[in-house]
């Protein structure tokens, strides 16, 4: 078990299935949680249509299928930009995870606080 | 925190998204396509307004012939330059 613990924050700002950008961040955000590092996942923009329920892509996984994996790895530090959300006509209640719905100001705080920030 | 933006202004969101999470005390950082963002202009203005310092990297501007145009109020940084911020600051964002 390594015996250094980087706070990661990985900022999602790209929608589902149009590019790899949603599976790497994904893939980055477990194995960061594999190695034991604090992890914070935050959606920006069209990120957030990452979250939105009942994905179902004819062809390959569902990356709503997939997120649903981060409770299980302990990742439950979601956040997602509140002025995202109402400029798609989103609520909370469309989100397939839990997520804290934040404010810019309160969102540039939160990432400043990181070690790492990984954009995807 | 130190933020680095490689896309210009209008070819996508990342400036705009940038500038949106980027706080008084943060420092701006224009590379690749994002030096376009150094010249005189509405973005140049939003950007001086949202950062503490918005910082162009030359070699980037001088490869697409508009170091001339640089506004004065962005700080010309080199590759030591670069580097220099980036021990400086912490975290480091990039937007693209």
């Amino acid at each position: 078990m390594s015996p250094v613990r980087k706070k990661i924050a990985v900022v999602c700002r790209c929608p589902p299935y149009g590019s790899s950008y949603p599976r790497e961040a994904l893939d980055t955000v477990l194995a960061a949680a594999a190695f034991d590092q604090p992890v914070s996942l935050i959606f920006l923009g069209d990120g957030i249509w990452q979250l939105v329920k009942g994905q179902q892509p004819a062809q390959g996984k569902s990356l709503e299928k997939l997120l649903s994996a981060l409770p299980l790895y302990d990742v439950d530090a979601l956040y997602v930009d509140a002025d995202a959300l109402a400029q798609r006509g989103l609520t909370a209640a469309d989100l397939s995870l839990p997520a804290q719905v934040s404010d810019s100001s309160a969102l540039a705080d939160l990432i400043a606080g990181h070690d790492v920030v990984l954009g995807f | 925190m130190l933020h680095i933006v490689n896309k210009s202004p209008e070819s996508g969101s990342a400036l705009h998204d940038c500038l949106r999470l980027c706080r008084s005390s943060d420092v701006l950082l224009l590379i690749g396509d994002g030096v376009y963002a150094a010249l005189s202009g509405a973005w140049l203005q939003r950007s001086l307004g949202a950062a503490k310092a918005v910082y162009v990297l030359t070699p980037d501007l001088d490869a697409r012939g508009v170091g001339a145009r640089r506004d004065p109020r962005v700080v010309p940084v080199d590759y030591a330059g670069f580097v220099q911020l980036c021990c400086d600051h912490t975290p480091i964002q990039s937007w693209f």
